[in-house]
């Protein structure tokens, strides 16, 4: 019987096509190699530092900031400051009308068919960074009634803006209005000049911001862990990009926010101060009734009387010194005065106080 | 690892240690270093679930063993599961066909640790500037203390870089590093 | 007539390693299971295969009870059942077979390579490579994690990944196959190598009834572990993948799979 041997292969023949087959491979993979790196569809990932989600490249022009109603106080004139209390009543709504009627009305800076900017701060997507929902609803209202057209606008500096608005509420409330609800971060940086800046020369911010015809702001009183207080002036950081603010840090803070607001000033504050965060901020402080809401024309008349408010109710709940403040030595506050921004003299004010029912 | 038993000789003889690099911080859920490099397929899916694009896929420069694998990038964003915008449900785990991240509870992550350069940081050279504690989403990983300088602490930090993204220095005062870190438990 | 009933075995085969492959790649889309090539989780059991419980062992420089449990299964199931793995699970197989089906009649040059000492050197490789660098990625250089990976990318992607060096490694075995059938599978994969060393019950396994037999050598012909089957030792049967091909290819039916050899 013949003894069949399984087939064997030659050695030699099996390897010279292996290794034909893996010099090639090699040749394929080293021009693979050379040749950028090849990643899932879709995404370049760098390792540089990348502004955050949606921000735009600079635009190289420079904006002039268009002359409008928000010429700086120079002298004369009391700036008119309303502070009114809610007492037993919760129709926020109603505090705020009251409260924006005792300076003159929102005729007075709204006119019919203006796009008013309606600023926010939702730094981030904590609700008690932000105003009551309610406080803002109220403002986009009353520019509606007035004829103009609200925009809701933010820039967070803390996470995606879109987010942060959708958590706290803003979106959707606005939406059931019919207001528009725009994330500042989508749109296309613009660089405008700051001529009477001390510390900020030029500053980067949004066409919506750039192109409004009035602006309204509508900050929650807070403290703050670096800028003492957190109110309608530093509201105006949430109008400029991340890394904007960023860089104020990195020049003199105090002096930045008063030399922002000398280009983009609130033409009207709206301070939520039904619950205040003391102690620190603008996160991680505690909250605080304290049932008021106050309004002015002057930001800075609206920010040294709403600090005034905010030091009176940490003194009275017992803070420890050495965490209190003195309304009257907030930096960016009296840099904003010397600016012309406003008054933070409280004999230049005249302070209308309301208590609803 | 329980009842695991560190084959001392075997490390002795390893060309590359098999501890995880200091600079490498992966994101939240992974298996430890090695299986790691066992279960990642390297597909990606884990860098297309990030909202934050904070998951970057690795190049050459944390080794070549590391190609194309995640990690958390914390100059793009901070790990939005530590942050909140991730929420309850971890995208980037549940994404992973492979189980290399597992879907750990958030009590348990810790992706690593900031570092943070005194000599750069502006609060320490006569800035106002806090803003790493106001970005951090702890209360007391990042302390004030009375003239205003930050104080890291780093056994409550749990490594998810929004101090390092948003530290406005140049150049930036913080680094996320992984020492620290906490990894799941597989198989 | 013998031609297809091989290819009625044949088709089966393919079609379980495609199945097994589909359902390992959409699993984790169902959330129902999760894992890759080397390792398995589902309703909380991981089962991981020998040879990557080595590497791991080898890479990470760290043993646990948990993750020698895990072999357990895969390797008491291997002790039983042998390379049936190879014939009936494994996507590398599956796609070797297809290939050499192509060009099955006009190619008779198929075989194992002399004094196989190749596949011992691959295997060291192997584990050198996991002990003193710490290089443990099946995905990209083991075969069968290779195809899961392709497969797997294609699953949760829409578009096949597009890593030349990985298509490379496959393309390679496919054109290799063309010629010399599974020689990878049979004297090559270190995958393999371990898998038969370990099948030592080795149940249902082909027994020759000498009385029918007439010595045609058929069965040793096609069987593409290259298993002298007429004569074949207790371990030289322990490459047998059961696929079933001697048993189609005898004229006389000789070929019976016994449960207990």
């Amino acid at each position: 019987m013949q003894m069949h041997e399984p087939q064997k292969v030659g050695r030699r023949s099996y390897l010279k096509y292996g290794g034909v087959g893996i010099l090639a491979a090699g040749i394929a993979g080293a021009a693979h190699l050379l040749q950028k790196p090849e990643m899932p569809t879709g995404h370049s990932a760098q390792l540089t530092n990348v502004p955050s989600s949606g921000t735009k490249p600079l635009s190289t022009e420079t904006h002039t900031s268009p002359q409008r109603k928000t010429t700086l106080i120079t002298e004369g004139g009391k700036s008119l400051v309303s502070v009114v209390k809610g007492g037993s009543s919760t129709d926020i709504e109603a505090m705020v009308r009251r409260a924006v009627e005792s300076i003159g009305g929102i005729q007075t800076i709204v006119s019919a068919g203006q796009a008013v900017v309606v600023k926010p701060p939702v730094f981030a997507s904590d609700k008690n960074c932000a105003p009551d929902v309610r406080v803002v609803l109220a403002v986009v209202k009353m520019v509606q009634e007035a004829g103009g057209i609200p925009v809701v606008a933010e820039s967070s500096g803390s996470g995606d803006t879109a987010f942060n608005l959708a958590k706290v509420g803003v979106t959707d409330a606005a939406e059931k209005v019919g207001a528009a609800v725009r994330d500042l971060q989508t749109e296309r940086e613009v660089n405008i000049p700051v001529p009477n800046g001390l510390a900020l020369h030029e500053v980067k911010t949004y066409p919506t911001i750039l192109n409004r015809d009035a602006l309204i702001s509508v900050p929650r009183l807070k403290r703050h862990s670096s800028a003492t207080v957190t109110i309608s002036l530093k509201n105006m950081m949430g109008t400029i990009p991340k890394r904007e603010m960023g860089r104020f840090h990195s020049v003199n803070l105090s002096q930045c926010i008063a030399d922002l607001n000398t280009v983009i000033r609130p033409d009207l504050t709206v301070v939520d101060a039904t619950y205040a965060m003391t102690r620190t901020g603008p996160t991680g402080g505690d909250m605080i009734e304290m049932d008021a809401i106050i309004a002015s024309e002057d930001p800075v008349a609206a920010d040294r009387i709403a600090a005034q408010k905010l030091q009176e109710l940490e003194e009275s709940i017992g803070l420890s010194p050495s965490r209190l403040f003195k309304a009257a030595d907030v930096k960016h506050i009296n840099a904003a005065a010397e600016l012309g921004v406003g008054t933070n003299n409280p004999a230049d004010m005249q302070i209308i106080e309301k208590l609803l029912s | 690892m329980e009842g695991a038993a560190v084959l001392g000789g075997l490390r002795l003889i390893s060309i590359v240690p098999p501890a995880a690099r200091a600079d490498l911080v992966r994101p939240p859920g992974a298996v430890e270093e090695a299986y790691f490099n066992l279960m990642c397929i390297r597909c990606g899916i884990c860098f297309e679930a990030c909202p934050s694009k904070t998951i970057m896929l690795a190049g050459f420069e944390k080794g070549a063993a590391s190609v194309n694998t995640p990690m958390i990038n914390p100059l793009i964003g901070p790990c939005e599961y530590l942050r909140g915008r991730c929420e309850d449900a971890m995208r980037c785990a549940e994404a992973c066909p492979t189980g290399a991240l597992q879907n750990v509870d958030k009590a348990q992550v810790k992706l690593g640790t900031a570092k943070l350069n005194q000599e750069l940081c502006l609060a320490y050279n006569g800035r106002e500037c806090l803003v790493c504690s106001e970005m951090c989403p702890l209360p007391d990983a990042i302390t004030v203390t009375e003239d205003q300088k930050p104080v890291f602490h780093n056994t409550i930090c749990t490594g998810c870089g929004a101090c390092v993204n948003a530290c406005p220095a140049n150049p930036r005062a913080l680094t996320l590093l992984s020492e620290g870190e906490r990894r799941a438990r597989w198989p | 007539m013998a031609m297809m009933k091989t290819h009625r075995f044949k088709a089966w085969r393919i079609v379980t390693a495609g199945v097994t492959l589909s359902l390992i790649s959409l699993a984790p889309l169902s959330g129902a299971a999760y894992g890759n090539s080397s390792a398995l989780t589902f309703a909380g059991i991981t089962v991981i295969s020998p040879l990557d419980l080595v590497l791991m062992i080898l890479g990470a420089k760290t043993i646990s009870v948990a993750l020698l449990l895990s072999a357990a299964i895969p390797i008491v199931g291997i002790m039983l059942g042998g390379r049936f793995f190879c014939g009936w699970i494994c996507p590398v197989g599956m796609i070797l077979t297809c290939s050499h089906a192509a060009t099955a009649r006009k190619n008779a040059v198929r075989g194992a390579l002399e004094k196989n000492l190749e596949k011992y050197a691959i295997l060291a490789a192997v584990l050198a490579a996991a002990l003193f660098f710490n290089f443990t990625i099946p995905s990209l250089y083991s075969p069968p994690g290779v195809v899961y990976r392709i497969v797997t990318y294609y699953m949760l992607r829409g578009v096949v990944g597009a890593d030349l060096a990985i298509l490379a490694i496959m393309a390679i075995l496919d054109v290799l196959a063309l010629r010399y059938g599974r020689t990878w599978c049979n004297t090559l994969c270190p995958l393999g190598t371990v898998i038969s060393s370990l099948s030592v019950v080795n149940l249902a396994r082909p027994h020759v009834d000498h009385e029918k037999c007439v010595m045609c050598h058929s069965c040793e012909e096609r069987c593409p572990m290259r298993i002298p089957l007429t004569r074949a030792t207790k371990g030289a049967m322990m490459a047998c993948t059961k696929c079933l091909e001697c048993v189609v290819a005898c004229p006389a039916e000789a070929v019976r799979i016994r449960l207990f050899g």
